[in-house]
Parts: structure tokens; sequence; C-alpha cells
């Protein structure tokens, strides 16, 4: 698991350290559900965000 | 009454849109000091535009089946001239200069805005209990949530408000209400309804679309704001079908796909025989009904929360500093995502992709999904674990756990009745289907609610 205190101070992130406690469960289990996942992914799968170039439209 | 019924008795002169309007604010003066339904009334600017629909009646100007329907947006649609609060401090004060595309739409069809409704804090949650604007109350049970984060979208239709209200989906937030208030919500396919005016939460899995108290209504509004906005980026060029069902509705062949794995796990008994109840009614109404393995919809949750978590909190970047501003939990899931790193993030879109290849092949076998829209019924205000089917879990990831990961994959999904509890709750299933085939799941609702009579219930408050 990941020491989120010293990954908000090393991001330069400002979180209380008592807001911070009630968040480390939460991402602890997501990044152990999510990280198995990461690994699976073909080294050919791009990124399904959205962005795409066309003609530019004429006025 | 509908807004078919409505609409076909403002043409025969039978009401006019001023007395619709004026019961739907008489409604507000009575209702909302106990749902909360309303962040902003807009009753002057209401009333003005109900007197300008009769007038075009009197002249022979139609504008179509909305026109002198009372109706009302959630407070995350801008509109021009309105305070706009997206339930959040942040924008107490915000009066926008523009319309959303939807509000566009609905006015330039007719519809009588009445106001804002109330939602959870920036959309990021589902239980509407907003710190800022006041917790929404169920109609059903005034101690119960209406789910969100469209909660105060769905107490105002299920209350019998208004005939419509719009609310937008990022992991649930139209079906969610919808199942805990007995409503229809429509989450169209991504791209379907533009997303130009509204206050983002997420870039990619944000959807908009119409909480109604039948199949029919959310189709017919369905029909008024889909299409092609070149303001949207991710607008379809996909044409605008006709959405709603016309004479007697056949689901004839129609395959029906009942999962055999995920969706029923840890589901209420009650909710979980109500959907089943519903598939063995649309086998006896001719559909195909088939078992089927979905691909692993725990992982699209997982894959739906990185990508939320990452989105909202690069949307919110410049508010951070303000933390007395946020809501508790909006402001730990803010936290935790500033704390992901990027490449989860990255990933997190790649097996997005990944996973809409897979979950496609399902296509071949069925034409649409039934699957219980929450696992329970609405939980009460304040409370923090639901018991669903046995096993205590989290209220909010329960009742995102059954359609989180449509968001993901960008499907139709049209949340419906499918009963009411032995506690008097209503319960809700949910209907997928193929990208951009809102006519067949709507179809299928529609003879659903046609066989049943389950739609259409106002709850008695």
């Amino acid at each position: 698991m990941k020491n989120w205190k010293l990954v908000a101070e090393g991001l330069g992130l400002d979180i209380p350290d008592a807001d911070l406690e009630g968040s480390v469960r939460t991402l602890d289990a997501l990044c152990a559900s999510f990280s198995p996942l990461a690994k699976e992914i073909p080294e050919d799968v791009e990124p399904a965000v959205i962005f795409s170039v066309e003609p530019e439209e004429r006025a | 009454m509908t807004i078919v019924d409505a609409a076909r008795a403002l043409r025969a002169k039978q009401v006019s849109s001023v007395e619709l309007t004026s019961e739907a604010m008489t409604s507000i003066s009575r209702l909302n000091p106990r749902l909360n339904a309303f962040i902003t009334v807009t009753e002057e600017a209401a009333r003005a535009r109900a007197r300008q629909a009769d007038e075009d009646f009197a002249r022979g100007i139609d504008r179509g089946p909305l026109q002198g329907i009372p109706i009302a947006v959630k407070d995350v649609f801008r509109t021009r001239g309105v305070r706009t609060t997206c339930g959040s401090k942040l924008f107490g004060d915000y009066i926008p200069d523009v319309d959303a595309a939807v509000v566009e739409r609905l006015e330039d069809a007719g519809a009588v805005l009445t106001g804002k409704t109330n939602m959870h804090e920036l959309a990021y949650g589902i239980t509407s209990s907003n710190p800022h604007f006041g917790a929404v109350h169920n109609p059903w049970d005034t101690n119960r949530i209406p789910g969100g984060s469209s909660g105060g979208s769905g107490a105002a239709v299920a209350a019998g408000i208004v005939f419509m209200a719009m609310g937008s989906d990022t992991g649930g937030s139209i079906r969610i209400p919808s199942s805990f208030c007995g409503t229809v919500g429509l989450k169209p396919t991504f791209g379907r309804v533009s997303r130009y005016g509204v206050l983002p939460l997420d870039f990619s899995l944000d959807h908009m679309g119409p909480l109604t108290r039948t199949v029919r209504e959310a189709a017919l509004c369905l029909n008024v704001i889909a299409g092609r906005d070149s303001r949207d980026d991710t607008s379809s060029r996909v044409p605008v079908s006709e959405y709603v069902p016309t004479g007697p509705v056949s689901i004839q062949g129609v395959r029906i796909g009942v999962p055999e794995n995920f969706y029923f796990d840890n589901v209420d008994p009650e909710v979980e025989s109500a959907v089943r109840g519903m598939a063995t009614l649309a086998g006896r109404l001719g559909a195909n009904v088939i078992p089927v393995r979905v691909p692993d919809i725990h992982a699209l949750n997982v894959i739906g929360r990185v990508i939320l978590l990452a989105e909202a909190s690069a949307l919110m970047e410049k508010y951070h500093e303000r933390r007395e501003d946020f809501g508790a939990d909006v402001l730990a899931l803010l936290d935790q995502g500033r704390l992901l790193p990027a490449t989860d993030y990255i990933n997190a879109q790649r097996l997005r992709r990944m996973k809409r290849r897979e979950f496609s092949c399902l296509w071949n076998q069925v034409d649409c999904l039934f699957t219980p829209a929450t696992p329970t019924t609405a939980p009460e205000i304040g409370q923090m674990t639901i018991d669903a089917g046995g096993k205590a879990e989290d209220v909010r990831l329960a009742s995102t756990r059954l359609v989180r990961a449509i968001n993901v994959l960008g499907l139709p999904a049209l949340a419906t009745p499918c009963g009411m509890s032995s506690r008097g709750l209503p319960m809700g299933m949910q209907i997928v289907g193929r990208p951009f085939d809102e006519a067949l799941i709507l179809r299928v609702g529609a003879a659903l609610e046609d066989a049943t009579g389950l739609s259409g219930r106002t709850a008695a408050i």
C-alpha cells in the first residue's frame, strides 16, 4: 500500500492529516482493485480520451 | 395526467398553460417546504412563458408536445439570467449569460421552466443531502433520500409537481433517483444529448436525460433534446430516431438478456424478484428471454471510479484551496482524485477501450439487458451503510454498483419502476441497450408499462 501522506507531501498538496486519514482506506481498496487490471493492458491499446483533428470549418 | 394527455387537453382548449403552470406553482408552495426539491423557483418567468404558450396556441402556432408544459431542470444546467448553483457554495451567486443546449431546445419547444432542482453538491454523490441547500426528501417517505445526484428532479416528478425534470448522470445520477422515487429515467447514449452549457463533473462520463412518470414521456422529451450540437465536441452525428412508441407496442422476438453473473449478487430479494418478474412478463409478451454472462462489471466500476476521481479533481483544480466551501464527502473525493497518479487515469481510459470492445460482443446474443437499477430501495437520510442482500455496504458504492459501468461504456439505459416493496417504497429496474438504440429500450419499457401499469404513479404526499 502507498503512503498517501508522503504522496500528498511529494505533490505539494495541502491536505490536512485528518482529512487524508478518511481517504486512505478508500484509496488503498481502489488501487488494490485497479493495479491488477492495469497490468493486463496490451501495449497497443490507446486511451479512450476524446481528441480528434478535423478540417477547419469555414465561416 | 401525462405530457401526452396535457398536450391533447391544451390543444382541445380544455386547459390552458397558465392553469397548468399555476397548479405547478401551487404544488411547489405546498410541497417544497417538505421535499426541498427546488433551489430556485422561476415563478414570474414561468407565468409569462405560460401566457406566451397560450397566445401561440390561439394564433395557431404549435411548437410540439412540450408547448405549455411545466417542467424543471437540475441546477447543473446553465440558465440565462437565472442563478445556476450546481448545488455548490462555489456557484452560489453565479448567474450565467447563456442557456445550456438542453434548456434552449426545451424552451424552443415551448416548455415552461418552473425552476431549478436541488441536487447532490456538484452532482458528486447520490444522496442529494446537500450541505448548502439542505437535504432533498423522497416523496414516498420523507425520512428517506430521493437518490442522486438528480434528487430534486426525481422528487419533483414523483410528487407530481412537474411533468418532467432534466437530470444529469455521471455514475447513475438519473437512474438512482428514478429507482428510489419510482419515476422513469433515461440516460441516453454518450453524445446523443448535448452537454453544452452544463456545469461539468466529468468530461467523459457526463450524460443528460429526462426524468418523467412514464416511458412515453421520456421518449417524447428525448426527441426534443437529442441531436447534433457543434458546441459539444462529443456530440454525435448519428441521426435522431423517432423515439415515441406508437400504437400497440410489440416486443415479439426481442432478445432480452438476463445476467447470470454480477447483477443479482447482493441485491435485496424483493428487488431481485421484481426484476425477474418483469423478465418473465416480457417473455409472456413474446420476447426471447436469454440468460447471459456479462463481462467483468466490477472491473468497469473500478475503471469508472478512477476516471471520475481524476477528471472531477482536474475540473475543480482552481477551487481546491477553498476547502471550507465543500461538503465533507465531496472534499474527500476531490482529495482522492488529486492523489491518483496520471498513469492510473491513462490506464483507466485504455481499459475502458478494451472493455467496450469486450462488451460489444454481448450484442450478438441479445438486444437489451434487464438488471436491477439499485440493489435496494431508498435508504434513510443520514444512513451510511445499507444491507444489500445480506451484505453491509457503503450507501454510495452500493447505489452506484449496478449503474456506473454503463456510463463507462456510454450505453443508453432506461430506469423504470418494477414494483413496490413491502414497505411501500418504489423498486426500479434498468434496461440497457446498444449504442444509439434508445428506441428499442423505450419500446421494451413502454410494453412493460402498458402490461403492468406500474409507471405513472404519483406519491401521495
